[in-house]
C-alpha cells in the first residue's frame, strides 16, 4: 500500500450543512434539467425523463467497501447511484448503471449507518458515483448532508455535469475522480452517443482542477490508443500538466460492447506498451 | 426475539481468459483475499489485500495449495 494517501481538507467540516442548505435548490433544478450538458429540460417531476431516463428519486444499486480503485484511496465505500446520462457500450455494469430503476431505493439515514460502520471497517474514504450521480444531485446532497464528515469524500464522474450542477457540488468533495472516456468527438459518439464531448469534459476537467484535488482515469479500449488515449494524454500534459492519470489497461468486451468490432476483446499486450509508451513521451504522473 | 437482518450483498465481478488472466471489476476485500490466496506473486492483488482468507474458504482450495497464515 502506498505511503501517500488522502487526507480530508478544511472542507470536510460544515460539509453536511452546506449540502443541506443546497437540496432545495437542487430539488427545483429537476422541473427544468439541466444537470448535465445534454440540457434535456424535462420535468422529473412529471414523469417525463430525459436521454438519463432519471425520474425524481434515486435508486442505489451497490454500496460496499471496494479495493480496486487508485491506491491512494482504498479501502473506500464506494455507493454506486442508478442511472446514467452517457450510453458507453463498453460500460461493464450496463444493465444497472443505464437503469434508474435498478437497485433499491435510497435511504440516506441507513446509508449514513453504513458508511460509519464500513470506516470502523478500515474504509478509509466514500465514494459517491454511478451510474453517473450528476442526475441525481439532489439525493446525493441528502446523502452527504449525513455521510460522516471525518473521512474524504470522493466524487467519481464521466465529467458531463453542466455549470449549475458543478455549482452545487462546490466545495463538497475532497478529491473529484474524473473519468476522460474519449479522445475525440467521433468516437464518443458512436461509442456513448454522446455529442459535444471533448469541450463538455474539459470544461468540467478544468474547473475541477480548480476545485482542489483531482485524479484522471482514462480506460484503454482495444483500438482506441491513438485517436483516444494520445490526444487525452497530450492534452493532460498541456492543460492539467502533472495532474495525477491513472491509466487503465484492464478494458474486457461486456454490455454492449460486441455492438462495435474493434471492443470485441481485451486490450492486447502491445497496445498496453504503447500506451505505456504514450504516457512516458508525455511525462504524465501516472498513479496505480 | 432479534429482527431478522437482510444478508450483506456484496458483489465482485470475474471474466476469467483462457490464458489464466483475471479480470476484476468492483473488487471487494473479500475476492482480493481470496485471488490473492490463489497467486500469492501477483503484486497487483496483493497491494490490494487488506483482510485474508477465512478457514472455511481455505477448505475450498485444492489439496496442497499454497495458503498464507491467516490468523489475524
Amino acid at each position: 500500500m502506498t505511503a501517500e494517501c488522502l487526507t480530508i481538507s478544511s472542507r470536510s467540516a460544515g460539509r453536511a450543512r452546506l449540502a443541506r442548505e443546497r437540496i432545495p435548490a437542487a430539488r427545483e433544478a429537476l422541473r427544468n434539467c439541466r444537470l448535465c450538458a445534454h440540457a434535456c429540460g424535462v420535468n422529473r417531476f412529471e414523469g417525463t425523463t430525459g436521454i438519463c431516463r432519471a425520474g425524481a428519486e434515486a435508486r442505489v444499486f451497490s454500496a460496499q467497501i471496494e479495493v480496486s480503485d487508485e491506491l491512494e484511496i482504498i479501502p473506500t465505500f464506494a455507493v454506486a447511484f442508478s442511472g446514467c446520462d452517457l450510453r458507453c457500450a463498453f460500460c461493464i455494469t450496463g444493465a444497472e448503471s443505464w437503469n434508474p430503476s435498478a437497485g433499491k431505493p435510497l435511504n440516506e439515514q441507513q446509508l449514513s449507518i453504513d458508511a460509519s460502520i464500513a470506516v470502523r471497517k478500515g474504509a478509509r474514504s466514500i465514494m459517491i458515483l454511478g451510474g453517473e450521480p450528476t442526475i441525481h444531485l439532489p439525493s446525493v446532497l441528502r446523502c452527504v448532508s449525513v455521510l460522516p464528515e471525518d473521512v474524504p469524500l470522493i466524487w467519481k464522474t464521466n465529467g458531463h455535469a453542466s455549470k449549475e450542477a458543478r455549482e452545487l457540488l462546490a466545495g463538497l468533495f475532497d478529491l473529484w475522480l474524473v473519468d476522460y472516456k474519449f479522445g475525440n468527438d467521433g468516437c464518443a459518439l458512436r461509442l456513448a452517443h454522446v455529442s459535444d464531448y471533448t469541450r463538455v469534459v474539459r470544461e468540467n476537467l478544468l474547473w475541477a482542477a480548480n476545485e482542489g484535488a483531482l485524479l484522471v482515469r482514462h480506460l484503454i479500449m482495444p483500438g482506441h490508443v491513438d485517436c483516444c488515449w494520445r490526444p487525452v494524454a497530450q492534452w493532460l500534459a498541456s492543460e492539467l500538466p502533472g495532474v495525477k492519470v491513472n491509466m487503465r489497461t484492464g478494458f474486457w468486451p461486456g454490455w454492449q460492447a460486441g455492438r462495435h468490432a474493434e471492443l470485441q476483446s481485451c486490450v492486447t499486450s502491445d497496445e498496453a506498451k504503447q500506451a505505456k509508451m504514450i504516457s512516458a513521451e508525455y511525462d504524465l504522473n501516472l498513479v496505480e | 426475539m432479534k429482527p431478522k437482518q437482510d444478508p450483506v450483498e456484496l458483489m465482485s465481478e470475474l471474466l476469467v481468459m483462457p490464458d489464466g488472466q483475471i479480470y476484476v471489476h468492483n473488487l471487494t476485500p473479500e475476492m482480493a483475499a481470496v485471488l490473492s490466496e490463489l497467486n500469492p506473486e501477483d503484486k497487483t492483488i496483493a497491494r490490494r489485500v487488506i483482510t485474508h482468507v477465512n478457514k472455511d474458504v481455505k477448505k475450498l482450495l485444492p489439496p496442497g495449495w499454497h495458503t498464507k497464515d491467516s490468523s489475524s
